[in-house]
């Protein structure tokens, strides 16, 4: 495999695997959890590459994904708490643990190659170096397979527990009453988020992992009504941003993840603003026809006399109801 | 409490107390359901109706007391038991469609893994013909109308095929058609041998809707068949401060 094409299909495998879990971390309106992780998974990154020695070691990727999930914990824990709201939980957490990975990066310990720009935005081609030889022959990346390992391991995950996600994501009580276990689900999943977010911070950094999870689902988002479908077209659209932020970045020999973001951000603004002009254009159409949509609604009483029970004892309504 | 004779609660809650942080909202609630009724739990504003819903089913952790579903606790019979929410509590936007809002009520009997199939599908339509919605089975949830709404969510209680239904205020804010055939399922429901529980707003309508009451105000005032129970006097002790009078018009 050349050097192009590893780094083409290292920035279509990484694309993926952000951009399925995003799908149910946006309908569960935890797209700035994603933020909070991608900055936490610091210090993991920094103490495994010490131990480990290499960015694409599972030690290392396993070890920022256990601070990663630390930021879940914490931000639940301060939330329980009821001393602090909304977003305060998180905003408190992922800059104590993002201080402490600046702190050991800064320190450079002997044989840790990792410097501030590369954990900001990463390096698809730094990433991509490595190319894995068999017998001479050339496989690709290295780290592809890294990358190709957690999107089976997203697509497996998902393709399980489809059900299980779909119902305490969409109505968490009601997941709750039938007898799931909404915690336990939503632990394992952020563990995988986090998974995610630590094997993705290599090729696109930690910023630009946030785009490759949330962009494309909340992108497809706007163009569908089933769940299915959204994740068909999350994997369309992520896709197309990949391999498009990938051509314009060979084209201005400008960096990959920045031209990934920018793709996905401007096939968002494309379907947001088509949608708004169609919306815009429809509700001109209505207006133009005069036509009024207003509910019909009678009051609890006519229905209640209408219906009747074995109780109802109220028999003397005026004549103009029961005529109804 | 007044329990039909020879009948045994399918709800039963002994000195249930609950608090929000530090504010107690309900205090030693004993609260009892007979089979096979429709029991309206009404009360003024702030009284914990929805509270007490919640505690029963065991979504609210209560401070002290006991809940027990057909002599067990809720866990152990929980498919028994349906709960249709108060409309405000999903997200509208959610991409889901009508009809697999309605197929999410097969979840539990389903369990982990095993995923909805035949029988499934066919049980999620007739609880949509039920309710009157067939023709919106495709439309994406958000789309509906507060009624309709309050219908898909009754259709996904219906396909769980409960004993017990607990409904939170599922008449109010629905138009007049809604209203008609949300009706029309509970009497059915009643009919074969089901018992109903709703928070209901309007005590003026509770003497043609149900047949059993409990009237709640941080605590039980007074429970039992409507006839007896739905007094005026009990009403008025209920609604402290409030004009009363009007809900009974001629029958007082």
């Amino acid at each position: 495999m050349s050097f192009v094409v590893g780094v083409a299909a290292l920035a279509l495998v990484t694309a993926l695997a952000c951009a399925l879990p995003g799908v149910f971390l946006l309908l569960r309106r935890d797209a700035m959890t994603v933020e909070a992780v991608s900055h936490a998974v610091l210090p993991g990154i920094v103490v495994g590459l010490i131990v480990a020695g290499s960015l694409d070691s599972p030690i290392l990727i396993l070890a920022a994904a256990l601070t990663g999930l630390l930021v879940v914990l914490g931000a639940e824990y301060l939330q329980g708490t009821g001393l602090l709201e909304g977003d305060a939980p998180l905003g408190l957490v992922f800059p104590a643990l993002f201080s402490i990975g600046i702190i050991l990066v800064s320190q450079r310990f002997s044989n840790v190659h990792l410097d501030e720009h590369v954990v900001l935005v990463g390096d698809l081609n730094l990433a991509a170096f490595i190319h894995l030889e068999v017998a001479g022959v050339s496989l690709g990346p290295r780290y592809l397979y890294v990358m190709l390992a957690v999107l089976l391991l997203n697509v497996g995950f998902i393709a399980r527990f489809y059900k299980e996600l779909k119902i305490t994501t969409f109505d968490p009580t009601l997941a709750e009453l039938l007898g799931f276990r909404v915690r336990r689900l939503h632990y394992a999943f952020m563990f995988l988020v986090s998974v995610t977010i630590t094997a993705a911070f290599y090729a696109a950094g930690s910023i630009l992992t946030v785009a490759l999870m949330i962009v494309p689902a909340a992108t497809a988002h706007l163009v569908t009504k089933r769940l299915s479908h959204m994740l068909a077209w999350t994997v369309v659209i992520a896709a197309v941003g990949a391999l498009a932020g990938f051509g314009v970045a060979y084209a201005l020999d400008a960096a990959t993840s920045g031209a990934m973001a920018l793709m996905l951000g401007l096939v968002f603004s494309a379907v947001f603003g088509f949608q708004r002009a169609q919306a815009l254009w429809q509700t001109r159409g209505r207006r133009r026809e005069g036509r009024a949509d207003a509910p019909v609604i009678a009051p609890a009483h006519d229905v209640a006399r209408e219906v009747g029970t074995a109780n109802a004892v109220n028999a003397t309504e005026p004549a103009s109801h029961a005529a109804r | 409490m007044i329990t039909p004779i020879g009948c045994e609660a399918v709800c039963e809650a002994r000195c249930l107390s609950v608090s929000y942080r530090d504010a107690l909202v309900l205090h030693e609630v004993d609260f009892s359901v007979p089979p096979g009724v429709i029991m309206a739990i009404v009360g003024p504003n702030g009284a914990g109706k929805s509270t007490l819903l919640k505690a029963l089913l065991g979504l609210l952790p209560p401070v002290a007391g006991q809940v027990e579903f057909f002599g067990r606790p809720f866990r152990e019979v929980r498919q028994r038991i349906g709960y249709v929410p108060q409309h405000a509590s999903v997200d509208w936007d959610f991409p889901t469609t009508v009809y697999d809002v309605v197929l999410m009520g097969t979840y539990g009997a389903l369990g982990w893994f095993r995923r909805p199939g035949r029988e499934q599908r066919a049980a999620s339509w007739e609880a949509l013909e039920r309710t009157g919605l067939t023709h919106l089975a495709d439309r994406q949830i958000g789309e509906l109308s507060g009624g309709e709404r309050q219908r898909a969510f009754l259709a996904r209680a219906l396909v769980q095929d409960a004993d017990l239904y607990f409904l939170d205020e599922p008449l109010q804010g629905v138009d007049a058609l809604s209203k008609h055939a949300i009706l029309a399922v509970m009497r059915d429901l009643r009919q074969s041998g089901k018992t109903l529980v709703m928070v209901h707003h309007d005590p003026s309508t509770v003497r043609q809707l149900c047949d059993w009451v409990a009237l709640l105000n941080r605590g039980i005032v007074a429970s039992g068949p409507v006839e007896h129970t739905f007094s005026e006097e009990n009403v008025r002790r209920t609604y402290a401060h409030m004009p009363t009078a009007e809900w009974f018009g001629q029958v007082a």
